[in-house]
């Protein structure tokens, strides 16, 4: 286990009667790519900006490398932030922009130029030195606020939807490019987005956040198959929700006997009891049609909608559990011969769906 | 934007009332640089000969140029006193969240209101009561208090463009508050505090109203001009002084405006 760079613990923050940030408490690991995901309002911001130092939490501490820094001023931090515009200072050169942390930080002057045309190598901006931010494309700027956040080496970058200013296509690029920076650089990255591809993309793990709370906390593939809470598995996503009685637990698996040869098997946590009515949640992808389950789950049903996106193709399904959408990629042999008012059986492995936490 | 239609009628009236404005505005000042070349004491036309005797005299009376001395360094003092109080009070009612921030706000700009006879008796009082002798510095108070609204009105609009973000920004990357003043906020307000500065000095330099009831031995320029023109025979000299002052301030404000335009290129159109 590698040091901890960032530590929340307890942490609440309340604006007026709002209670922006409730008691939330995180370690985030040296050298991580750590999001905080969730839509706007869920506190993910006013969290980034108290490891700034810009909020002072109500309760709690922010330990940052070991120390406590709670009351301790942005500008005496080890952690430095990319804005959401940027904020690039638009009086000062390119040069000058990166450079600034380093002026008033005392840094030798002999050490500048060295280490700005280093951050600039790595952000792929070599030569531009002399320009001002406005002669710069969105792109540009964006690499610009990170060399320029990066040049003081903070124990950890902080960005705030980072990424949002820009169009899809470029948007998917400096993602690439950001993981790129972050693992040629080893330097921790806290990046706060609402886009749940995003974050999906490029963190070793997520918080996913609701309400001022950490509604579930892990990597991307955890959050994506197994949501443990009705608000994740809804936000991430596109989620079949089935409302079912659980008819029996068996290690670990509840299974709900929907028909004759039909049922439904989920992964389930925590304490649940037959009789219990509780919500099943499970991809669209990971229902598969046609296809037989031994151990999972089996249900039959029709086609009632068929809606063609390209890369894949919408079942909608009526089954005796309610509608059930599954995605099919193109290109799969059968699909092509289904359509609407067809019966077909769905199915899916234990392990693809999961009983959400009430 | 749209052209309006307007009437033949009404598009005569409009240009007839421009006509007007621009007659009442520039007419008394042409009539004022032909008079201060006229060979009499009479302004009146006809004109009786070309003279520069007027700059002549002014240029050798002492009380005059004693007076114009004394009002520029009102001016300036005020301007100074007035930019950085608007500055100050400009940052904290856009940036800083306090309790009465509206009833401050109001506060700063009242003197807009306040009729500067009333303002001026009211300064002489007080002056008095708490036993300040009158002088320069008691006008330079006085000319602060009226002219900071102006200064607050023209810097809060640009405080207010600045993205907020800028400053944390510098802030985040370890400059203390000054810091991030100095190298950020004040370069980028620097056109409206030039703006601001020019506004100050201008409304000092031709106070008449608050000075004359704070002034001390030292005339300003204004009250000097005031107490000249009892005398008929000095009005000559009095209107060469006022094509000075008025070709003076022409240039200060023609350069004034040219340095806000350069400071303003400098932070592009943010």
């Amino acid at each position: 286990m590698t040091a901890t760079a960032i530590a929340l613990t307890g942490v609440s923050k309340r604006f007026g009667s709002h209670l922006a940030v409730n008691d939330v408490s995180l370690e985030i690991a040296e050298g991580e790519f750590f999001s905080m995901l969730g839509p706007s309002g869920c506190g993910k911001t006013t969290t980034l900006r108290m490891i700034a130092g810009f909020e002072t939490p109500d309760a709690g501490a922010v330990i940052l490398e070991g120390a406590d820094m709670t009351r301790v001023s942005a500008n005496k931090r080890p952690v430095n932030m990319v804005f959401q515009q940027y904020a690039l200072f638009p009086h000062m050169s390119i040069y000058d922009n990166v450079a600034f942390g380093l002026k008033v930080k005392g840094v030798p002057r002999g050490e500048h130029r060295e280490r700005v045309t280093e951050l600039l190598r790595v952000v792929d901006l070599e030569g531009y030195e002399k320009r001002k931010p406005r002669q710069l494309s969105g792109g540009q700027q964006q690499r610009v606020a990170l060399a320029r956040a990066l040049v003081n080496r903070p124990a950890a970058l902080l960005l705030d939807e980072p990424l949002g200013a820009l169009d899809v296509k470029l948007r998917k690029h400096m993602q690439l490019e950001l993981k790129r920076i972050q693992h040629e650089l080893g330097t921790t990255f806290v990046y706060v987005t609402h886009d749940q591809e995003e974050a999906l993309a490029m963190s070793d793990r997520i918080a996913v956040m609701n309400r001022g709370e950490v509604e579930q906390l892990g990597n991307p593939r955890e959050i994506y198959d197994h949501p443990t809470t009705a608000f994740v598995a809804d936000f991430i996503g596109s989620l079949n929700a089935l409302d079912l009685t659980i008819d029996e637990l068996v290690g670990g698996y509840a299974i709900s006997r929907v028909g004759e040869g039909e049922r439904v098997v989920a992964a389930v946590d925590g304490a649940h009891s037959v009789g219990e009515t509780v919500r099943v949640a499970v991809r669209p992808e990971h229902v598969r049609i046609g296809a037989v389950s031994e151990d999972g789950s089996r249900l039959e049903g029709t086609i009632a909608q068929l809606v063609f996106l390209g890369m894949y193709t919408q079942f909608h399904v009526d089954t005796r559990a309610g509608r059930v959408v599954s995605h099919r990629l193109a290109d799969e042999q059968h699909t092509a011969k289904l359509e609407t008012g067809a019966h077909v059986t769905l199915s899916w492995s234990p392990d693809q769906a999961t009983v959400l936490a009430s | 934007m749209n052209d309006v239609a307007l009437s033949k009628n009404g598009a005569r009236v409009l240009r007839g009332f421009f006509a007007l404005v621009v007659v009442f505005l520039y007419a008394p000042i042409v009539i004022l640089l032909i008079f201060s070349f006229n060979n009499s004491d009479i302004p009146a036309f006809p004109l009786s000969g070309f003279t520069l005797h007027w700059y002549h005299q002014f240029l050798v009376n002492a009380d005059l140029r004693a007076s114009l001395e004394t009002s520029a360094l009102i001016a300036v003092m005020t301007s100074i006193g007035a930019v950085v109080l608007g500055v100050l009070s400009s940052i904290a009612l856009v940036r800083r969240k306090f309790r009465g921030k509206a009833a401050a706000s109001a506060l700063l700009l009242s003197p807009l209101v306040i009729p500067y006879v009333v303002f001026g008796i009211s300064l002489l009082l007080l002056f008095h009561t708490i036993g300040v002798p009158r002088g320069m510095f008691t006008v330079v108070i006085g000319h602060i208090v009226i002219t900071l609204p102006y200064t607050i009105l023209v810097l809060v609009p640009r405080l207010e463009q600045i993205d907020e973000s800028l400053e944390e920004a510098a802030y985040d990357l370890g400059a203390s508050r000054f810091r991030t003043f100095r190298s950020i906020t004040l370069p980028l307000i620097l056109p409206a505090v030039l703006s601001a500065f020019l506004i100050a000095f201008t409304t000092s330099f031709d106070e008449y109203a608050v000075a004359s009831f704070v002034v001390g031995s030292r005339s300003t320029f204004p009250i000097y001009l005031y107490s000249a023109l009892r005398f008929p025979s000095q009005l000559p000299q009095v209107i060469a002084v006022a094509v000075v002052v008025l070709i003076v301030s022409l240039t200060v404000v023609v350069a004034a405006e040219l340095g806000r335009r350069i400071a303003e290129r400098r932070v592009g159109a943010a």
